[in-house]
């Protein structure tokens, strides 16, 4: 184990050459402060008990692990398992650090919460949270991404947090992540950045990890229950990476158990259109933390693209670079259009409609998975569930029924109805 | 070799003179007009100025110079196109010592050694990198300025702790910008509370000049200024005005205007 984990807090939020506090000094002692107040809750049984009771009541974990037999038999090969991620509270893993956070803000006497969000699952999630714990909260998102994911947009309004779009750069994810930071500078004494994913300056990516473990944990003993036995590959796709750090995390020291973390390819890599940091980024500090970064040869970022928002980032959290260079973990993409073939199967064979973030993990099990012999076991954590993306699968799949029931909607709204 | 920092710093402390830090976005809105503003603004007062070197992510800039950095970014400069505006600019402006003030991915990706060496060639006095923390060694950031004769500027803010103020005293060279809010850049009226007591607790660590910016926008801000630091740093107010003219000759006017009624009032 030793070998693939270390203690961040006693190498500054370093893994490795990666990670870090590159901050501005404004924010430097508020993440001293975030710090030192999540090392004390850590330590405190009674945090941890709260934090795991609202997981059981509120979020309703153990979230299934299901063996998808339609799914493996189809593909002839590895029995798949699918980690049932999408089942929680909100639709996705997002919930799970989230309440972790949202505990800790409380603890810290902070009275709002701000948070940026791409698909607008980690927005959802904490307007839930800040709901549920009697928060302020604002959202802040990337204008393209509002409008890819109106749905979530309505429910974090109605859930009574205030949306921010962000009108700068690509408008996307990346320029939410700055916004979110800006705003956090400016209203630090009564305000908890609630990052949502395992990146960002240190301590951010080991809290976000560190919450999402009980993904990792639950598989572990799920499956032993379901098989006697460890997996032997565990499979999630990599935004900034806490659904795959999540899961991959507690089984890092069992050199049997393989792992692949799968970035969006986007439109092909060749095509430059794509988010996988790990196939044509290079390294850099950007954002807070030293990791793999899209760039050009002066150090800006690049636009980014894929099918699924919550994918589509240029940076890619700290230790997973780490855990990259150190060949733990293996790191593929998928496309848009494997992408959308694998949530196709997926829905056809077992019923299951994954986010588009996590069907580029099923792409994956589509790959490898008949290569594999039927006594070997593979886990696909499914992060979230698709309904959120019904306006994007049903435009990429080019459903004209669909188009017709939008345009008579627009027209009953025009009417005054 | 005496840093033109220094003897600039020294050259108002014996005057008794405040002195004045603008701010231009290299670039912005593209290099010949931004050439004509950096010109504008030595010839207004300004003491010493900031270059800041356009980046897509400025994590500490409010929307006027985030929107400046983009601009420029989209009319083409490059990191390139950068060094050369500034050996031009120093051989112009010999008076007025000149800084770069970058996001450290920029000097990261360039080698942070060849960017600190390019940097001096170039005439540069000195880097100001709000992302570079005192923890972290950033490739040598520190040893390579003071090797090339640059003075590593830091950041200090009315947050930072007692325990900070003191790290980052130690390491600063040339003057200290200490920042008059808790906040990103931006032309404002909000004023930090305590300020007094900020600048005291800076003080009692530094012998080094101080300079005081972020949210400075107004002849009652910079005489308040005056009061408490060396230097006074006018950073998103420019480009506001700048932005705010009808032609290029009206918003260098504006600018113009504005700096000299700076300088009128600092005592
Ligand atoms: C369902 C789902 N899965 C995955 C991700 C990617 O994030 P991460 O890599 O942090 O799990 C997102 C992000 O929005 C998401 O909504």
């Amino acid at each position: 184990m030793k070998k693939y984990t270390l203690d961040s807090f006693s190498t500054g939020g370093h893994f490795g050459p990666y990670g870090g506090m590159y901050a501005p000094e404004m924010l430097v002692p508020a993440l001293q402060e975030l710090e030192a107040a999540y090392l004390e809750a850590r330590a405190d049984k009674g945090f941890q008990q709260e934090f795991e009771d609202l997981l059981r009541t509120y979020s309703g974990r153990p979230t299934p692990l299901y063996l998808g037999e339609n799914f493996s038999r189809r593909l002839g090969g590895a029995r798949v398992y699918f980690k049932q991620e999408g089942l929680g509270q909100t639709g996705s893993h997002k919930i799970n650090n989230v309440l972790g956070q949202a505990l800790l803000a409380r603890r810290m006497g902070k009275k709002r919460l701000i948070a940026e969000t791409g698909a607008g699952q980690h927005g959802l999630a904490t307007a839930t949270a800040a709901a549920r714990f009697g928060f302020e909260c604002e959202i802040f998102m990337g204008e393209v991404d509002m409008m890819r994911q109106r749905p979530n947009v309505f429910w974090m309004e109605q859930l009574g947090a205030t949306v921010t779009p962000v009108p700068y750069g690509t408008r996307t994810l990346k320029d939410a992540v700055n916004e979110s930071f800006k705003n956090w500078i400016e209203n630090l004494e009564d305000t908890h950045l609630l990052v949502g994913s395992a990146l960002s300056a240190h301590p951010y990516p080991t809290i976000v990890r560190d919450f999402q473990c009980v993904i990792g944990h639950e598989v572990r003993s799920q499956m032993m229950q379901a098989e006697g036995r460890l997996p032997d590959v565990l499979v999630a796709c990599v935004g900034g990476g806490s659904n795959s750090l999540g899961m991959f995390y507690p089984f890092l020291g069992d050199e049997q158990v393989e792992m692949i973390g799968v970035e969006a390819a986007g439109l092909g890599i060749g095509t430059g259109r794509h988010s996988a940091r790990f196939q044509g980024g290079r390294l850099g500090v950007i954002e807070g933390y030293k990791s793999y970064f899209l760039q050009d040869e002066d150090g800006q970022t690049l636009g980014t693209h894929s099918v699924a928002a919550g994918l589509d980032y240029p940076g890619i959290g700290p230790e997973h670079a780490w855990l990259h260079d150190l060949g733990r973990v293996k790191y593929t993409g998928a496309t848009d259009s494997e992408t959308l073939e694998a949530m196709k199967l997926l829905m056809r064979t077992e019923g299951l409609i994954p986010a588009l973030e996590s069907a580029h993990a099923v792409a994956e099990a589509v790959r490898r998975a008949p290569a594999m012999r039927p006594d070997q076991l593979m886990v696909v954590n499914l992060s979230g569930r698709g309904d959120k993306d019904i306006f994007i699968v049903a435009e990429a799949l080019g459903d004209r029924a669909w188009m017709e029931f939008l345009r008579s909607k627009v027209e009953a709204a025009d009417h005054g109805e | 070799m005496e840093n033109k920092i220094d003897r600039k710093l020294a050259g108002l402390k014996s005057s008794g003179t405040h002195g004045l830090m603008a701010h231009i976005v290299v670039g912005y809105p593209d290099l010949a007009r931004s050439e004509r503003l950096l010109d504008t603004l030595a010839d207004s007062g300004a003491d010493l100025i900031e270059l800041q070197v356009p980046f897509s992510d400025p994590l500490a800039d409010g929307p006027t110079i985030m929107t400046a950095n983009l601009k420029a970014l989209e009319a083409g400069v490059r990191v390139a196109d950068v060094f050369r505006f500034a050996e031009k600019a120093a051989g112009r402006l010999s008076g007025v010592p000149l800084l770069f003030m970058s996001y450290l991915n920029i000097p990261f990706n360039y080698g942070m050694e060849a960017f600190c060496r390019d940097s001096a060639a170039a005439g540069i006095c000195g880097l100001i990198v709000p992302d570079i923390p005192p923890e972290e060694t950033a490739e040598g950031y520190r040893g390579h300025c003071l090797d090339h004769g640059l003075h590593p500027v830091y950041i200090l803010s009315p947050s930072s702790t007692e325990q900070r103020v003191r790290l980052i005293a130690s390491l600063a060279g040339g003057f200290i910008y200490c920042t008059a809010m808790v906040g990103i850049t931006g032309a404002r009226d909000k004023q930090q509370a305590g300020l007094q007591d900020f600048i005291s607790r800076v003080r009692a660590h530094t012998g080094l000049p101080l300079a005081l910016g972020f949210g400075i926008s107004s002849r009652e801000h910079v005489l308040r200024a005056a009061g408490l630091a060396e230097v006074s740093v006018i950073g998103s107010k420019v480009i506001d005005l700048y932005n705010q003219g009808a032609s290029e000759e009206d918003s260098l006017g504006r600018v113009s205007g504005f700096l000299r009624s700076l300088r009128g009032s600092a005592p």
